[in-house]
């Protein structure tokens, strides 16, 4: 019956996506990749929730809660600091995008900066980044399958089917689909959240919510402040500087994933984009219910090896078959619908900024044809990753968040400095890759500033950088700034 | 400075950022739950507040067509 519920779910809005897609279909790339530059406030709002709230946002904070505890906090922290930036920043690209006819972000490095071989390092700096983010999601959908639906259904097979779902419902109608998707994910998730939370207290045998916090605060004493209860309160590993350093390489990081371009350029209106930015950080308040599950799932099923499995245990332990299949059907959809953008993001770079850079000037259809090839290619791709890779989801997330992030210092400077130049940027990206990476520098950090997030000093020597080459390296054509320009922005229109 | 409430939106990272370490230390409770949890929720709210306002004078700048 869980099997039956979960596909019913799945498959209905998958049918939904489709019928809804193509009402608006066009067939032009511009209306593929970023819905044609006309989604209104509600859908680019239900867009945006689409992709903060994801299978990793969701297993990885309760499973944080339940491992450590107060890092898990960081949910809350990381939406608001991402959008009170994103009011500031998210106007802006979508302004460059309209100016220039931009579709991809790598379409924005290549006009900004005037150099087409900074537009080919972006489009695969962000190709892997999205990789390794579409893996995360996939690997997030095995776990569930493998745990709410036992042996009825084979991890192999559950990722392979996903893969295929997460093409077939955007490769003909795109982006317009996608949000359709996100918007029943997130009024499922909604109501599965609220109903599990307030049966939780119960299904661990207490009378209610505060009960919980209050019994696990005895029973794991550290739990409710960093860096939680499983390390010495003195371990700067996940200390008060970790989270204030993370919570910014997070706020930072999240613009300058590719497929948040594309959902930004996606917009009708600037009003759209800054109504959304003052109500996307409330729906992070949801988080205190899955934190609460991370704590429940505590009381009730302890000493789990993986955390990320801890909510979905819980449920599987807690909770009738009926119930546990909706949560099934809604934890699928929570992996396909963004997984589906980051395909299609894929696509639309290689297309655009890959075969684009070698084959110059080609037609709409052809752009259209490949970027549709590649959106297949990358699901295989990113189908063997998975089924290679077996890492603690949050790891690899935060991993790639830093490694993409390293776009950031670029793009925040190109909108604030006339000056940078495409050398400065590149040389800034690869100061940032090898302060992120390299051995000797992380130790170095940690031993100046003990707990602190490597991607954030990573993202300190890359602006350094990229200022200093900037400076000695020449300035982009007034054409190419221009694109980045506000004071030509039809900066405010109305309602 | 014409733009001069847009420095609102440093606020939320005032709040969530920079002042964790310091409220990590509170012990009191609400209704059970951690005080630096309420701390990161209070500052959701108070993000929401300060984008909004921001959005409210940014709006009703560009009706008045002074933008």
């Amino acid at each position: 019956m869980t099997l039956a519920i979960a596909t019913a779910i799945v498959l209905a809005t998958v049918a939904g996506s489709l019928v809804y897609g193509t009402r608006y279909r066009r067939g032009t790339v511009s209306d593929w990749a970023i819905g044609g530059r006309r989604f209104g406030s509600v859908i680019f709002w239900f867009m945006n929730a689409g992709e903060v709230y994801t299978t990793f946002a969701i297993l990885g904070i309760s499973g944080y809660a339940y491992a450590a505890g107060a890092p898990a906090y960081i949910a809350f922290t990381s939406v608001s600091l991402s959008y009170a930036l994103g009011y500031w920043l998210m106007p802006r690209i979508w302004h460059a995008g309209r100016r220039a006819g931009l579709i991809t972000q790598a379409d924005y490095f290549e006009r900004r900066f005037g150099s087409r071989a900074l537009g080919v390092v972006a489009a695969l700096v962000g190709i892997a980044a999205l990789l390794v983010y579409v893996q995360i999601q996939l690997t997030g959908l095995s776990l569930m399958v493998s745990i709410l639906f036992g042996t009825a259904l084979p991890k192999e097979a559950a990722v392979i089917i996903a893969a295929v779902l997460m093409v077939a419902y955007v490769l003909a109608t795109g982006l317009r689909s996608a949000a359709f998707a996100a918007a029943v994910k997130d009024v499922l998730m909604i109501v599965i959240v609220l109903v599990l939370a307030f049966a939780a207290a119960h299904a661990v045998g207490l009378g209610s919510i505060s009960d919980v916090f209050a019994t696990v605060q005895d029973k794991y004493p550290g739990i409710g402040s960093l860096p939680g209860y499983a390390s010495d309160p003195a371990d700067p590993a996940m200390g008060p500087l970790w989270f204030a350093t993370s919570a910014l390489s997070i706020a930072l990081g999240n613009w300058v994933f590719p497929h948040l371009f594309q959902v930004s350029f996606a917009a009708r209106d600037v009003n759209s984009i800054r109504r959304n930015a003052v109500w996307q950080p409330l729906y992070s308040l949801a988080y205190f219910f899955i934190v609460l599950l991370g704590f429940a799932a505590l009381l009730a099923v302890p000493g789990l090896k993986d955390s990320n499995a801890a909510l979905l245990t819980f449920v599987a332990h807690a909770f009738p078959a009926w119930l546990v299949g909706v949560v099934a059907g809604a934890g699928i959809l929570l992996a396909i619908a963004p997984g589906s953008v980051l395909l299609l993001s894929i696509g639309t770079l290689v297309a655009r900024n890959v075969y684009g850079a070698v084959r110059r000037d080609v037609p709409d259809r052809t752009g259209l044809r490949v970027s549709r090839a590649a959106m297949i290619v990358a699901a295989a791709v990113a189908v063997l990753m998975t089924l290679a890779d077996t890492r603690a989801l949050l790891t690899i997330l935060l991993y790639a968040y830093s490694a993409i992030g390293q776009l950031a210092p670029a793009v925040i400077l190109s909108f604030l400095w006339r000056r940078i130049t495409a050398w400065g940027a590149f040389a800034g990206i690869v100061a940032g890759f090898a302060a992120l990476l390299a051995p000797p520098l992380t130790d170095a950090w940690q031993a100046i500033a003990p707990g602190i997030d490597n991607g954030f000093v990573a993202l300190l020597v890359n602006a350094a950088v990229t200022v200093l080459v900037s400076l000695v390296t020449r300035a982009p054509s007034a054409e190419a700034v221009s694109i980045a320009d506000q004071s030509l922005a039809i900066d405010e229109q109305s309602d | 400075m014409r733009n001069a409430h847009r420095w609102l939106l440093v606020v939320p990272f005032v709040w969530q950022a920079g002042l964790a370490p310091v409220v990590n230390g509170v012990r009191w409770r609400l209704a059970e739950i951690p005080f630096p949890m309420l701390w990161q929720m209070a500052g959701v709210v108070v993000a929401t507040i300060c984008i909004g306002t921001v959005y409210r004078i940014d709006r009703a700048r560009s009706r008045r067509g002074g933008a």
